[in-house]
């Protein structure tokens, strides 16, 4: 009898509660990508990319835009065009113009989307260096549907060290978190395909700060350790009988940081060692017995890489591999003072970055 | 009509009438009188002729009785392997004659004798049906209790085996055996079932699923308590791990209490099968067992509530075939749900022949008809087809209708609240496994009350130890087979 009573009360307890916030998923509009851009006034111009349902259509998304003060008001904007609520829970991708990123900060845009507990926090942020709307009106050769061609651009990118992998969640984090800048993905269109052509570093504020190019962008992820070997790279090394170019895959690569205070300055010690199988060469080496030489000229190249790298970042006042976690948890007292404004503190440190080479491999042939 | 305490009175002419009245109106009611063959003494012998062997009445006690008898010891001999007893209430007399005994009354006596003859009609020993198995016994119980009893025996090697009567219904008329171990069976148990069975009140029970309502501990419960099997080789090792047995002569079910939840999901092939199948096989049917229950609520709430948990890649093809579909996904799978079960229901009572037909209109108007008409979504059908399947796997017929029965409080649960709702329904469930007994014992065993030990022999089987291990532990003196499989005394 206790059951039955408990029964009943669970009934009604249900009963008196549920109901309210139920939306069938054939009568929503699910919104898959947002896209930010200004226009001449201070006003946001919103696309925004819905699932369609229908049937009967022959496009699988609709195309929405309009023109908002805030992201908030474009949920009423855009889902007053909308058939069915306009929701945000399943969106994937964020992208914000290279122009609005250079005009104005990001954060403030944002507050919705991490105030509100519906949004979803796990859609990629990317930046985009053309209009926005150019973008995702554009009908574009591998494109099934927009969404995922996107979305799997961003990661496949990812994947093969061309890019970062930022999720609103990573931004927020990088965007509250004293120790590290942001950094996010970048796409364009070029020609009827739309490519990743890198990496968008942001600087505190959320505007943006320098553009990595996708070997760059390898690099940044090695130091980042956010890599998944073995990466292929490519460079040119400059022997004595000219130039030749040269490809190798890194089978183990890991960033080390040491840390230390002097003369008023951060100093940090990166060793990178890397052991590589080199995929391609066309120089005039005899392999085996110029493998000093030809580990000694990578290293020069790949240490001077990484060091124009960390000079940019440096000159830019931007941080986006995290060192200020490192000066905090060892250098705390100093880096008191300076956590205000990190990067400003960055671009002042002695940084200084050894790359070693150790080939494993020329290949299967001789 | 029949006074209690009426006497039978000696003589050839008092008790003929009698009788005659006692069975004016019972068709195959026969009465003969002989004369013993040495000195002529008149022997009235009276049965039902339905109820009686009478090819070996008349070869082991009137034939003998006629021919060979010299002297009254011998007629004596002849009658003793077969009497009962000698009687006087014709109240007895009665009811052992409707049970099959023969009525043998020598002139002059003060009492009568009936005679143990009777052939109740019964079934082949075969295998049963509706529990078939792989690689198990092929014999199965039929309606008499003396096969049942043997076919249990032939199982276990056992002289200690305690087999005990007991009478109890309205009157003393229903009749119950109660098997166990008296070593391995929690005495607790035992007088608890003994309590129990004692306390029936009916005039009849026709059925082993009537008697198990009358015994179970929570009868507003959706699941079985008490095990209900055909196979022999269920009820023996249900015995040698420490549970009773319950025979009711005119039923081919034999009950096996007390029961726990998880011992549902046995079947009788895990001890015929290699230990890694039986350990896949059983996960198996927790796998199912989770599906059979939560899959229809699950996606109901998927789409009423959390399209965050959708991937994206099926978001579009799921809101596409939902979109056509003008009813709320409730109503759909309800519609589908029921639609299943009507067909189950009917193919298990249509004779095989037209039973065939069922599947044709299920599987193809149903199925396809349905969703081309746009009344319900492809993915619908496809969680109904994985409920029913998963439902299916489960060995035991009634944990099976359970939880067929038990999805749908989940799906309006679902409805209502999303998964919030399915979670409430999950702690509702847990709770009243948790807290219900079986006997004296907690059903949830041995998730709750907590026995980690036992987790491995009940969720899994792990190899019992091949014949090195066996010979060692036969020397110590113990069997690592039965240790791992009995039931702890509390």
């Amino acid at each position: 009898m206790k059951l039955t009573k408990s029964l009943v009360l669970t009934l009604i307890l249900i009963a008196a509660t549920g109901c309210a916030d139920r939306t069938e998923l054939d009568e929503s509009s699910l919104v898959t990508i947002i896209g930010m851009d200004t226009n001449d006034n201070r006003e946001l111009s919103i696309t925004g990319m819905v699932l369609d349902f229908n049937e009967e259509s022959k496009s699988q998304e609709i195309l929405l835009s309009g023109k908002v003060q805030s992201l908030r008001e474009a949920r009423t904007v855009l889902g007053a065009k909308s058939a069915g609520e306009f929701l945000s829970g399943k969106l994937q991708v964020l992208l914000i113009s290279r122009s609005l990123l250079q005009k104005n900060e990001m954060m403030p845009y944002l507050d919705v989307v991490f105030r509100d507990a519906k949004f979803s926090n796990s859609a990629l942020l990317a930046a985009c260096d053309c209009s926005v709307k150019k973008l995702m009106e554009g009908k574009w050769n591998s494109q099934p549907i927009l969404t995922e061609y996107i979305r799997k651009l961003i990661e496949t990118g990812h994947r093969s060290e061309m890019t970062v992998r930022t999720t609103l969640q990573n931004f927020h984090y990088m965007q509250t978190e004293e120790g590290v800048t942001a950094a996010i993905s970048e796409i364009k269109p070029v020609g009827k395909e739309i490519a990743v052509t890198g990496t968008m570093l942001l600087n505190h504020s959320g505007k943006m700060a320098l553009h990595l190019n996708k070997e760059e962008s390898a690099l940044l992820l090695l130091l980042q350790n956010e890599i998944e070997l073995p990466v292929s790279y490519t460079t040119t090394i400059h022997g004595e009988e000219g130039d030749s170019v040269v490809s190798f895959d890194m089978k183990k690569a890991k960033a080390k940081v040491r840390t230390a205070y002097s003369n008023g300055k951060f100093q940090f010690h990166i060793r990178v060692p890397i052991r590589a199988e080199i995929a391609e060469l066309d120089g005039p080496y005899h392999l085996a017995a110029d493998k000093k030489l030809i580990e000694s000229l990578l290293t020069d190249e790949v240490e001077h890489a990484f060091k124009r790298l960390i000079g940019k970042l440096q000159a830019h006042k931007v941080d986006p591999v995290g060192y200020g976690l490192y000066a905090r948890a060892f250098q705390y007292k100093q880096w008191k003072e300076v956590r205000e404004d990190w990067g400003a503190a960055f671009g002042q440190a002695d940084v200084d970055i050894q790359a070693t080479i150790a080939i494993d491999s020329f290949g299967v042939i001789e | 009509m029949l006074d209690q305490e009426e006497r039978l009175r000696p003589g050839m002419p008092e008790i003929k009438p009698v009788l005659q009245r006692h069975f004016k109106e019972v068709s195959d009611f026969v009465m003969k009188s002989i004369r013993l063959g040495f000195n002529g003494q008149a022997v009235l012998i009276s049965y039902l002729s339905v109820v009686v062997d009478e090819d070996k009445l008349s070869r082991d006690i009137i034939q003998p009785l006629i021919l060979k008898a010299e002297t009254i010891e011998q007629v004596e001999s002849i009658l003793e392997p077969v009497r009962l007893g000698s009687y006087e209430r014709w109240e007895d007399i009665n009811k052992g004659m409707w049970k099959g005994h023969v009525f043998l009354y020598l002139d002059g006596e003060a009492h009568a004798y009936l005679l143990n003859m009777s052939s109740w009609p019964s079934a082949q020993v075969k295998e049963p049906d509706n529990e078939s198995t792989l690689k198990g016994t092929r014999s199965g119980f039929i309606d008499s209790n003396h096969t049942n009893l043997a076919l249990i025996r032939h199982h276990i090697p056992e002289e200690r085996l305690i087999q005990q009567e007991v009478r109890t219904g309205h009157e003393g008329k229903i009749h119950a055996v109660m098997l166990y171990h008296p070593d391995k069976a929690d005495p607790a148990n035992v007088t608890e079932l003994n309590a129990r069975l004692r306390r029936i009140d009916s005039q009849a029970l026709m059925s082993m699923g009537e008697l198990a309502e009358s015994l179970e501990d929570n009868n507003y419960s959706m699941l079985p308590q008490l095990l209900l099997t055909e196979r022999p080789d269920v009820v023996a090792s249900g015995i040698m791990e420490g549970k009773i047995a319950i025979l009711m002569g005119h039923t081919s079910q034999v009950m096996l209490a007390p029961m726990t939840f998880l011992s549902f999901f046995l079947s009788a092939d895990d001890r015929n099968l290699r230990w890694p199948v039986v350990t896949f096989f059983r996960l198996l049917r927790f796998i199912g067992l989770v599906i059979a229950i939560f899959l229809p609520s699950f996606y109901i709430a998927a789409v009423s509530y959390h399209y965050e948990i959708i991937p994206i890649d099926l978001v579009l093809s799921v809101g596409k075939s939902l979109e056509r579909v003008p009813v709320p996904p409730i109503l759909e799978a309800l519609f589908m749900e029921l639609i299943l079960e009507m067909l189950r229901e009917a193919s298990l009572r249509l004779p095989p022949k037209v039973g065939q037909s069922v599947g044709i209109v299920g599987g193809i108007v149903i199925g396809q008809a349905a969703v081309e008409a746009g009344l319900v979504s492809n993915v619908m059908v496809i969680v109904v087809a994985l409920t029913a399947i998963a439902s299916f796997v489960q060995p035991n017929q009634d944990m099976a209708a359970a939880v067929r029965l038990l999805r749908f409080p989940f799906m309006i649960a679902a409805f209502l609240m999303g998964l919030v709702g399915i979670v409430i329904g999950i702690m509702v469930l847990v709770t009243h496994i948790i807290s219900m007994q079986s006997l004296k014992a907690p059903y949830g065993s041995p998730l709750f009350p907590i026995d980690t030990k036992k987790w491995r022999s009940v969720l899994a089987r792990l190899p019992q130890g091949g014949f090195r291990n066996r010979a060692d532990s036969a020397v110590a003196g113990n069997d690592p087979q039965a240790d791992s499989s009995s039931r702890s005394k509390r």
